[in-house]
């Protein structure tokens, strides 16, 4: 039981953690945080532990980093104090997860091996932390199994090669054995982009019965937030056995991203066209944006409509496959 | 050589690797792909799995196994007493059971060891207590039913590994009580009024 003398050992990332027992390690996934699966890896069992960097770290700085300096060139354009310090925060947010993600260091994928399965580790997803309990399992698993360098592995490896009929790669071989393997998609990424899709269409329809400058800064913010979470769904959803449908609905709900913003350039250059925003500021453009009354102005109403629309289309079609997606895993496993 | 034994591939390339790879204990290119990686190896991927064939009975009277009458016995089932043969002996940490202890064992939460799922109560009592809050009118219906959950399942296993359990229906019933407090105020303030 790893209750008995347990320890905890390393840090979580989304849903997993790895805990210490007295002769295994337990993984344990928490699905929604209401019930816990539970994996045992027994020491004696274990054959090989492998780990590979990645780049998520490299892109995640990269993206936090533009849009920390997006924010911040925002921010010295603008000259009202409302904007300046709404996009100060902002910049400031993005800013925050950038030290953060700059401090915990760079990315690594580790994966266990025994006798009947490979399987991922996914709270192991920093180096430094990769290698912290990777020293700390080292002792255990040799007390376990007897300690053993490269060179005491050496001819028994040989002899499993020969046995399996492979030979090592050599440097700067290009044809694999095996094509990469789909990773297994975990996290919730998909779930938040669908959910943020609903509440844009929320906040849309609010701006439809109840337009004024606090809605739609909402508006704003949820775009906001609807565009990180579709960066990290394309990200995350990438080489990996993520049902193609919900591949699918990521990918329009991304077109409809991207065509929804051009709208709101158009709408821009015709709301300081009209003279809704005179002093031709962003701050202006908000204020512009919440005097265009859509109960008033058909074609805004149009627009407001329509995107809802698509956007509850989208983020309930892409939640409906998305459970399925679980579904099938779970009856799979 | 163990017939299940595949050679160690790079993660990320699935390409072969070589010995010279394992246990450096430092971050070193794929020859493949180039990727940085690390390989910990350890004997377990050159041990033999020990097949175990049962005995025939040979002599009349001798133990025969409860699952397989024609097949000497080889121990008795620590669980149930039954006599059973070396096939259907399962040496479970250092305990030798039959299949249908081991299977009961796992079904009925006695061998916590084959466990592997738990219900958290205490986070369903906890959401049943306060996410409602944001719809405020539904706490009339989901206060005692949160109030009465945490009290339902305040012995009932959670996870297996340390959590806040106790304090967590601790908060949930102490949440479900003051919305309880609430509405019954709300109640009392609505008939004086009239």
């Amino acid at each position: 039981m790893a209750r008995k003398g347990v320890s905890f050992i390393v840090a979580t990332r989304s849903n997993c953690r790895l805990w210490l027992g007295d002769d295994h390690l337990l993984q344990v996934e928490s699905a929604g945080g209401y019930s816990e699966s539970y994996k045992r890896f027994y020491f004696r069992d274990i054959q090989a532990i492998s780990a590979h960097r990645t780049s998520s770290w490299f892109v995640t700085n990269i993206i936090l980093g533009v849009f920390t300096a997006l924010f911040l060139l925002f921010t010295l354009s603008v000259s009202e104090p409302a904007g300046k310090i709404t996009l100060a925060i902002i910049a400031g947010i993005f800013g925050f997860f950038l030290v953060i993600n700059l401090v915990c260091g760079p990315t690594c994928r580790c994966f266990l091996k025994t006798a009947v399965h490979l399987e991922e580790l996914p709270s192991l997803r920093r180096r430094r932390n990769a290698e912290k309990v990777l020293a700390r399992l080292r002792p255990l698993i040799d007390g376990a199994q007897g300690s053993a360098t490269s060179e005491t592995l050496a001819p028994q490896y040989q002899a499993l090669l020969t046995s399996a009929r492979a030979a090592p790669a050599f440097p700067g071989q290009i044809t694999r054995l095996a094509g990469p393997a789909l990773g297994v998609y975990r996290g919730r990424s998909h779930a938040i982009l669908f959910i943020a899709l609903l509440a844009v269409a929320a906040a849309m329809m609010l701006n439809i019965f109840l337009p004024s400058t606090p809605v739609v800064l909402l508006e704003l913010l949820v775009d906001g937030v609807l565009a990180i979470a579709l960066i990290i769904a394309l990200v995350k959803q990438h080489q990996t056995d993520l049902k193609p449908a919900v591949r699918v609905v990521t990918w329009i709900a991304a077109g409809v991203v991207g065509f929804g913003y051009i709208v709101g350039y158009v709408i821009m250059f015709l709301i300081t066209a009209g003279g809704h925003n005179p002093d031709g500021t962003q701050w202006g453009y908000i204020r512009g944006v919440a005097e265009l009354q859509p109960l008033e102005t058909p074609w805004w109403l149009v627009i407001l409509s329509i995107t809802a629309a698509v956007n509850v289309a989208l983020g309930v079609t892409g939640l409906l496959f998305l459970q399925k997606h679980w579904r099938e895993k779970e009856a799979a496993a | 050589m163990p017939a299940t034994a595949q050679p160690i591939a790079c993660p990320k390339c699935k390409a072969v690797l070589g010995a010279e790879f394992f246990n450096q204990l430092a971050w070193l290119p794929c020859p493949s792909c180039e990727v940085q990686l690390r390989v910990d190896v350890f004997p377990a991927l050159f041990r033999e799995e020990k097949t175990v064939a049962a005995e025939r009975v040979m002599a009349e009277g001798e133990a025969s196994c409860f699952y397989h009458p024609e097949k000497k016995a080889a121990v008795v089932c620590e669980a149930c007493g039954r006599f059973v043969c070396a096939l259907c002996d399962v040496d479970f940490n250092g305990r030798h059971l039959c299949p249908s202890c081991l299977e009961s064992g796992g079904k009925k939460g006695k061998i916590s060891r084959l466990q592997n799922t738990r219900t958290r109560h205490d986070r369903i009592a906890i959401a049943l207590a306060v996410l409602p809050m944001l719809i405020f009118y539904f706490t009339i219906i989901t206060a005692p039913a949160a109030l009465f959950y945490a009290i339902w399942h305040w012995k009932s296993p959670t996870s297996i590994v340390p959590n806040w359990r106790r304090l967590n229906l601790v908060i949930a019933m102490v949440m479900a009580s003051l919305e309880i407090a609430g509405w019954v105020t709300f109640f009392i303030w609505l008939a004086i009024k009239k």
